[in-house]
């Protein structure tokens, strides 16, 4: 009687001699496809932010919502599971990445929305950076001249969370963070400030269901100054539809 | 708790330790041994640009294989022309019964889902944990599916070793 180790590896040597490929690794190909990918958006990026400071010159000037400045040397110290997300930070590699912390994190807020709570924890790190990490969801490192550094799930049906997105950017005179939805709709982040020596804004925000399929579906995000001038822009990048 | 941010590093390093996996399993799935290695590059390309869509929910590698895999269907979705007869379309995930009739027979056995279950643990090498959480099935229906597709390999195989006998005793 064969027993099932043995029906194993025949099957494993069967199914892989009848699918042999000479195929060798090549990562530099992959890094180039890689770029490739992000080519075709820099240029669609390039094109939106010209419609958006054309729509912002003929805009009445926009409102601060920003829901004010957290002191953050008087933060509570993040707990040590905290600490050790921004550890793990430290093996991020690339040009926004500015180098390890240089002091430890703080919890500075908490952000509520219909699918939970979010603590933010933040860290000053080289270079005039900063690391943060929104317990729960993700984290990152940002540098001064970055530009706004944002990043948003899948939502359903693709996902299996309700779209969050959030993001950071240099305060800088950052009076509004807006999203502009493929439908042509806008609306208006709130975001808090962080006091030095982070000097950067943060915002966490749950999007609407009804702004989850294709046509609704977030298109670019911008931070405004008080002249209405955008200092940080991006877009969505999605799978193809 | 989750955890996001995957480093190009941390990709890169599932390239180079499993390359060979994900060339050989989407070969076997999509019976396209040169185009394989094709999406495979695409994939990581795919991971390495969006990796900070990464959530951290499970494995990195098991992310990338939702990538490849996604990769893959739409290279032979748009390899089958659109009206083409049925019996035109390569049939996912079964041999052609030159190569291996037994295989291709014990595979065909299995619906397509499962043998995508059958590939990523024998090909690709993955735990069943992983399969699950890229089949988006139980473990459960994982260990249950490699069963059947044990049994159905044992049944042919013993119809396989019963026929030279038997022409065996014939000759005598």
């Amino acid at each position: 009687m064969t027993t099932p180790a043995v029906l194993d590896d025949e099957l494993r040597h069967r199914l892989r001699s009848v699918t042999a490929s000479p195929a060798r690794p090549n990562w530099r190909d992959v890094r180039q496809r890689a770029r490739a990918l992000d080519a075709p958006s820099r240029r669609r990026r390039r094109l939106i932010l010209a419609a958006a400071v054309v729509a912002a010159a003929v805009a009445a000037p926009a409102l601060a919502i920003a829901t004010g400045v957290i002191d953050f040397s008087s933060a509570a110290p993040a707990p040590m599971p905290v600490k050790m997300l921004f550890n793990q930070l430290a093996t991020l590699s690339g040009p926004s990445i500015p180098g390890p912390i240089t002091a430890p994190p703080r919890l500075v807020y908490t952000f509520h929305t219909s699918s939970g709570s979010f603590d933010l924890a933040v860290a000053p790190a080289a270079n005039d950076g900063w690391c943060w990490v929104v317990v729960g969801r993700d984290g990152t490192c940002n540098t001064r001249d970055g530009g706004l550094n944002y990043g948003a799930n899948q939502p359903p049906p693709v996902g299996t969370e309700p779209l969050l997105i959030d993001g950071s950017i240099a305060a800088a005179g950052v009076t509004r963070i807006a999203i502009t939805f493929e439908d042509g709709s806008t609306l208006d982040l709130p975001f808090v400030q962080v006091s030095a020596p982070i000097d950067a804004d943060f915002f966490l925000y749950e999007i609407p269901a009804n702004h989850w399929t294709r046509g609704t579906r977030p298109a670019t995000i911008a931070a405004y100054n008080s002249n209405g001038t955008i200092i940080g822009s991006g877009w969505f990048i999605r799978e193809r539809d | 708790m989750k955890w996001m941010a995957a480093s190009s590093r941390e990709i890169e390093q599932v390239y180079r330790r499993r390359f060979g996996n994900f060339v050989a399993a989407v070969a076997a799935i999509f019976r396209d041994p040169d185009g394989a290695a094709e999406v495979v590059q695409d994939g990581f390309a795919q991971a390495l640009a969006h990796r900070r869509d990464f959530r951290g929910e499970g494995q990195l590698e098991a992310w990338i294989w939702k990538i490849v895999l996604r990769k893959a269907y739409d290279r032979l979705a748009n390899a089958v022309p659109v009206g083409s007869p049925l019996e035109e379309v390569p049939e996912i995930g079964v041999p052609s019964p030159e190569s291996d009739p037994a295989l291709a027979a014990a595979l065909r056995s299995l619906a397509p889902r499962r043998r995508l279950v059958v590939y990523l643990h024998y090909n690709a090498d993955l735990p069943y944990p992983e399969v699950a959480r890229i089949c988006g099935v139980s473990e459960g229906t994982v260990a249950a599916t490699l069963a059947q597709a044990r049994s159905a390999l044992a049944a042919i195989l013993a119809q396989q070793d019963s026929a030279p006998a038997a022409n065996a005793r014939r000759t005598r």
